[in-house]
């Protein structure tokens, strides 16, 4: 029953060195690099679309899991990227159309260069892609489609440290970054709604008095039971991850700083990294085996 | 060196798959098949519910992702037990406890006589199914007699969520459309969008009504001669019952009707019955009654006492009785209600209703489950 060991989304680090991509030639970092330019592709198309944050989380926690049960040489990660979102869009009660979801997805997977109006070609062989997707997307979830994000802690977090408004923000946007990495799949949305605070206090500490925080002396996350370490993992996973994405993308710079400062004040673009343009590699629907 | 341990998602369908058999045809809903189907192993009796496949422009079925959703999340001797899910091709097959009967079978067999103790129990038994929905912050949206199924030990179990979703998100725009129309509240036939548990308290309040009148208590023919019933039979509400009640968007402009003595309609029904019936009946939304204070309600704790859910009489003819004939009788049960489901775009944001009160009658035997999260605190957007 549900019960079976399919929906144990707890894995280790060393997991995911040894994923179902990993074992036929991906390289650990090709892989998260993967998987964040998928998660990038829900985050712009979600915010075109209007789309609650709750759905984009819902759909980077999907694809994370579902390369845990299958490859990207033989799911293009895109393919699962707008299968997630239009699965989540069911899942998180904000549905929409395909006729609407499809040119969406087809404008940011090809960085503006393509156009997929219903009637198209280019429509029917996406659409066929998502629907026969969906199925195995929802076999590999095991039906599981109740996702617990760090958002909702973040908010708890954020009232009881009486975190000033625009830091709350900041987090907020942190936690958008690492939905994109696996984090999901290893820590716990406390741990990561901790580690967003810590990076937000991080990065602000410039222009802002350390001093007026009552927050910042860590106290509260031993009442929170995550320990210094574990956020610690985070952070510097993060950081590493915006160092390794900014080299790979070789255009400008786009450091941590510059990357906070550009969404702490426009909340509905939040994912400042998922604006950032996008990878060279063009899906295409028929790269999918079958 | 590790080999890659990855449990591929179809062989764990085909496995699970693989663990049923299918029989033969139990009834056919609007948008499911029902099959008898058991365990192969332990030959466990069970319903599969065979979703029928969505339309090809949309993929998976909207109803069947919302009841697994909800099913998986609900776990309760008062809820039909999702024991799996499988997909053959693109359709999706929920594997469900199997039950023998449902609650409109029970009223219609006229050859049934109802003590005030059995309508005690089955009320029970349905307010705690539904408590526990509500406490799990999820609505049914479409409770009536025929989705309270109905075990041979004889519990009473809420079933076919198809509608059902979460709430507690005031701000959240959901389908006013909801609920078949004679079990549906009077804020939804005025359009209300924001609605919460309320509106299933007035489906189960309607329930109530049809286990003493044992027939539909408020059957309208369309959805203004609905309002009207509900004018005739329980007086027009006045904003001094229903505070706000102009400010629903079909606006209020309806012949006034007295309140009637519900004690003749209901002759032989108790004080504290009709009381308790009255406060689910309750125009203003706000001050219809929970789940929870229903349980709490002196109905429940005077005499008599509930009957045993073993105890209660049953119709004759059951589904696995019938060995010719399923399939009209499928046909013949077949729901006729108007599947106005239509939600589409919901904004999102932070609501603050709560129905999460503990229950705490006595007696329970509620193996509570927790919900997994307090669906509220998910649902919020951004914090500027
Ligand atoms: N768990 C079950 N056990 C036995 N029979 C069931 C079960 N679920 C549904 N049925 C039968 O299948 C019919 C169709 O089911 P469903 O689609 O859920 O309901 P509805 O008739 O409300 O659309 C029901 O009326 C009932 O006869």
């Amino acid at each position: 029953m549900f019960e079976r060991q399919c929906t144990d989304w707890q894995f280790t680090r060393e997991d995911l060195k040894r994923t179902p991509s990993v074992s036929c030639g991906w390289t650990a970092e090709r892989e998260e690099l993967d998987r964040a330019k998928a998660c990038s592709l829900i985050y712009s198309a979600s915010r075109k679309l209007q789309l609650p944050q709750i759905t984009s989380a819902s759909a980077c926690v999907f694809l994370h899991r579902f390369f845990m049960r299958h490859t990207l040489k033989e799911y293009h990660h895109y393919n699962i990227a707008a299968t997630c979102l239009f699965f989540a869009c069911k899942s998180e009660e904000s549905l929409r159309k395909l006729d609407n979801f499809i040119p969406v997805i087809v404008y940011y997977a090809s960085k503006g260069n393509r156009k997929a109006p219903p009637g198209t070609a280019e429509f029917e062989k996406w659409r066929s892609v998502i629907l026969r997707t969906e199925v195995i997307l929802l076999q590999a979830l095991c039906f599981d489609m109740v996702v617990n994000h760090p958002h909702a802690a973040l908010i708890d977090l954020a009232a009881s440290l009486s975190m000033p408004q625009r830091l709350t923000q900041m987090a907020w946007n942190f936690i958008a970054d690492c939905m994109r990495l696996p984090l999901c799949l290893i820590y716990s949305p406390k741990a990561i709604a901790c580690a967003s605070i810590v990076l937000t206090t991080k990065v602000s500490s410039s222009d802002l008095s350390r001093a007026s925080l009552g927050f910042l002396d860590f106290a509260w996350m031993e009442k929170a039971k995550i320990s210094r370490s574990t956020i610690d993992e985070i952070v510097q996973w993060l950081l590493d991850f915006y160092a390794r994405e900014a080299r790979s993308r070789k255009t400008t710079s786009q450091g941590v700083a510059d990357h906070t400062a550009d969404h702490s004040h426009t909340p509905a673009s939040s994912p400042g990294s998922a604006a950032s343009p996008m990878p060279h590699v063009h899906p295409s629907p028929s790269s999918d085996p079958k | 060196m590790d080999v890659p341990q990855a449990i591929l998602g179809e062989e764990i369908n085909k496995e699970t798959e693989s663990l049923y058999k299918k029989e033969k045809k139990l009834g056919e809903g609007t948008y499911a098949v029902v099959y008898l189907g058991h365990h192969i192993k332990t030959k466990r009796k069970v319903g599969i519910k065979k979703i029928k496949l969505g339309n090809m422009r949309s993929g998976l079925d909207m109803s069947a992702i919302r009841e697994v959703k909800a099913l998986r999340e609900l776990r309760h001797p008062n809820v039909i037990e999702l024991i799996d899910v499988f997909s053959h091709k693109t359709n999706l097959n929920l594997v469900l406890e199997f039950l023998d009967t449902d609650l409109e079978n029970v009223i219609k067999d006229k050859s049934l006589v109802f003590m005030p103790a059995d309508i005690k129990s089955w009320m029970m038994m349905a307010l705690r199914g539904l408590d526990h929905c509500h406490r799990c912050w999820l609505l049914h949206r479409d409770l009536k007699p025929n989705n309270f199924l109905i075990a041979s030990d004889g519990q009473l179990k809420l079933a076919d969520f198809g509608l059902a979703r979460e709430f507690g998100d005031v701000k959240r725009a959901m389908t006013s459309q909801t609920v078949t129309r004679w079990y549906r509240a009077p804020e939804l036939l005025l359009g209300a969008t924001n609605y919460t548990g309320s509106i299933d308290i007035w489906a189960m309040g309607c329930v109530f009504a049809e286990l003493l009148l044992r027939v539909p208590y408020l059957s309208g023919e369309s959805d203004l001669e609905q309002l009207t019933t509900i004018f005739k039979a329980r007086g027009t509400p006045t904003e001094d019952d229903w505070p706000g009640l102009s400010k629903l968007p079909m606006g209020f402009k309806f012949e006034k009707h007295p309140r009637p003595a519900f004690a003749e309609l209901f002759h032989g029904a108790s004080d504290d019955a009709l009381d308790l019936m009255n406060r689910m009946l309750t125009y203003n939304p706000v001050a219809r009654i929970t789940a929870a204070e229903a349980l709490q309600h002196p109905y429940f704790r005077n005499s008599p006492r509930p009957t045993q859910p073993a105890k209660l009489p049953r119709p004759k003819q059951e589904y696995v009785a019938e060995e010719e004939g399923l399939d009209s009788d499928g046909a013949r049960r077949k729901r006729h209600y108007n599947d106005a489901f239509g939600d589409d775009v919901f904004s999102d944001g932070k609501g603050d209703s709560a129905v999460a009160h503990r229950e705490g009658s006595g007696h329970s035997r509620d193996q509570d489950a927790q919900p997994t999260a307090k669906r509220m605190d998910l649902r919020i957007s951004s914090p500027a």
